[in-house]
């Protein structure tokens, strides 16, 4: 069965991913911090195996790495990722804040991916997701604010269009997901969909992704979004 | 009498934008990190003011808009920008390192513009103008390389953007430039054109400017870049 890396798998979507891939018989390998007090991660039926990691520590990521040694991934979801700040108006820019913002939701996702392509090489199905979101379009992002959050998406989304590029030649897809306007706590519960229907679309997109799909940015429902 | 102030204006475009306001008559506000070193720009004339400036440090951008008070900004032209991939590419680039970029490239120069708002609101063009480039195109990437600096100006992009959003409101355009694959000391003197033709077209493209434009990514040459 084939293997798949969920970071940020606790709660929320990645909760979700961890949760529909292991129903499926996937082998699930989550990432979070605290597993010990990962309950429902810990509740799932399946082959679920659960790897403490903190996004926000260099040391954690290449612990994680090392213990993936030679394990062939065959999706790999570097899922984890923080919202928006508190900030609105560009006055309200505090450094400290969108550093976090970047290094969390770009810096990590991109790191994860570069040091576990011999681990997708080494699968089947050879699928990098990277969470995205509406912020990153430039053109249709219609909210004013959340600077440091559209900043880190804009970014992921150049990055592994790069990848995308890069990898081609190895037959590494590389997939841009919009999740939507989803209930979890990021969002403080408020949203048009559940997890639950979007990750079931997401799933649908990575499943039927071919190389064709490989730097797209493709929302939940399999819509185009725009740059 | 018109006022510019040119960001990183010690070498390349910065120094070449400076050059070509004073000798029309503009006062021009031209920083640097070390305004000792900046022989090229202080030996432009009286006209052109040197100004220290570390667009990385919020304490340096606070000290330059006190010593700016009360001084109209026509035309702001954020340049300065790093290109660190030849020496750290993407695949070894450590966070410290990947966030310095987006530091200079893509959060400094939004709070330089969050701190100059009042010099800009008092001046006649109120236009707020950010260097981005054609790496930033996302849909034009079809060959990669320069993964870190391509994010930072996507990032730039999208940054700039919902600048342009929150400051419509003021009659403030904000807009991006592209400069072209020009030969510069970034470029380790590699591109299509020098700076005295790249900066002709930009002069010219921002003398056209209006709030009609804001939120366009408008290349030397006049044309659009697409995202």
């Amino acid at each position: 069965m084939p293997h798949v890396l969920i970071t940020g798998a606790n709660r929320g979507l990645g909760l979700e991913f961890a949760r529909q891939y292991a129903a499926d018989g996937w082998n699930v390998i989550t990432a979070c911090r605290h597993p010990d007090a990962a309950c429902e991660l810990r509740s799932l039926d399946g082959k679920v195996s659960i790897v403490p990691f903190d996004a926000s520590d260099d040391d954690s990521v290449m612990k994680l790495v090392a213990e993936l040694e030679g394990v062939p991934l065959d999706v790999v979801i570097p899922n984890a990722g923080i919202g928006s700040g508190t900030e609105k108006l560009v006055s309200q820019m505090a450094r400290e804040e969108w550093m976090e913002t970047v290094a969390i939701n770009t810096f990590v996702p991109v790191r994860l991916a570069i040091l576990l392509r011999p681990n997708l090489e080494r699968g089947t199905h050879k699928k990098l997701v990277g969470i995205s979101s509406l912020a990153a379009s430039i053109s249709h992002y219609e909210i004013s604010g959340h600077y440091a959050y559209r900043a880190s998406k804009a970014a992921l989304n150049s990055i592994w269009r790069s990848l995308s590029v890069e990898w081609r030649p190895l037959g590494v897809i590389c997939l841009l997901l919009r999740p939507g306007k989803v209930r979890t706590r990021m969002t403080g519960f408020t949203g048009d969909l559940s997890p639950e229907e979007s990750v079931a679309g997401m799933r649908q997109r990575i499943a039927e992704s071919t190389i064709a799909e490989s730097g797209r940015f493709l929302s939940y429902d399999g819509s185009e979004v725009p740059w | 009498m018109s006022s510019v102030l040119i960001s990183g204006a010690n070498r390349g475009l910065g120094l070449e934008f400076a050059r070509q306001y004073a000798a029309e008559g503009w006062v021009v506000h031209g920083t640097a990190r070390d305004p000792a070193r900046a022989v090229a720009l202080s030996a432009l004339g009286s006209r052109v003011n040197v100004h220290k400036l570390d667009i990385t440090d919020q304490t340096s951008i606070h000290a330059l808009a006190r010593n700016l008070t009360g001084e109209p900004i026509d035309v702001l032209i954020v340049n300065s920008g790093v290109l660190r991939d030849f020496e750290q590419p993407v695949q070894t680039i450590g966070r410290t390192d990947f966030l310095d970029v987006f530091a200079v490239n893509t959060f400094g120069p939004l709070v330089l513009a969050s701190a100059l708002l009042p010099n800009i609101e008092i001046g006649k063009r109120k236009l707020a103008t950010a260097m981005s480039s054609l790496m930033s195109s996302i849909s034009r990437n079809d060959w990669g390389t320069q993964h870190v600096y391509r994010a930072s100006k996507t990032a730039l992009n999208a940054v700039w953007t919902s600048l342009a959003r929150e400051w419509r409101p003021r009659g403030i355009a904000c807009v991006l430039i592209r400069p072209g694959y020009v030969r510069t000391d970034m470029t380790k003197f590699q591109g299509d054109l020098d700076p005295p033709e790249s900066v002709r077209g930009l002069r010219s493209v921002i003398a056209g400017l209006s709030l009609a434009d804001t939120g366009r990514l408008i290349g030397y040459d006049g044309a659009d870049v697409p995202w």
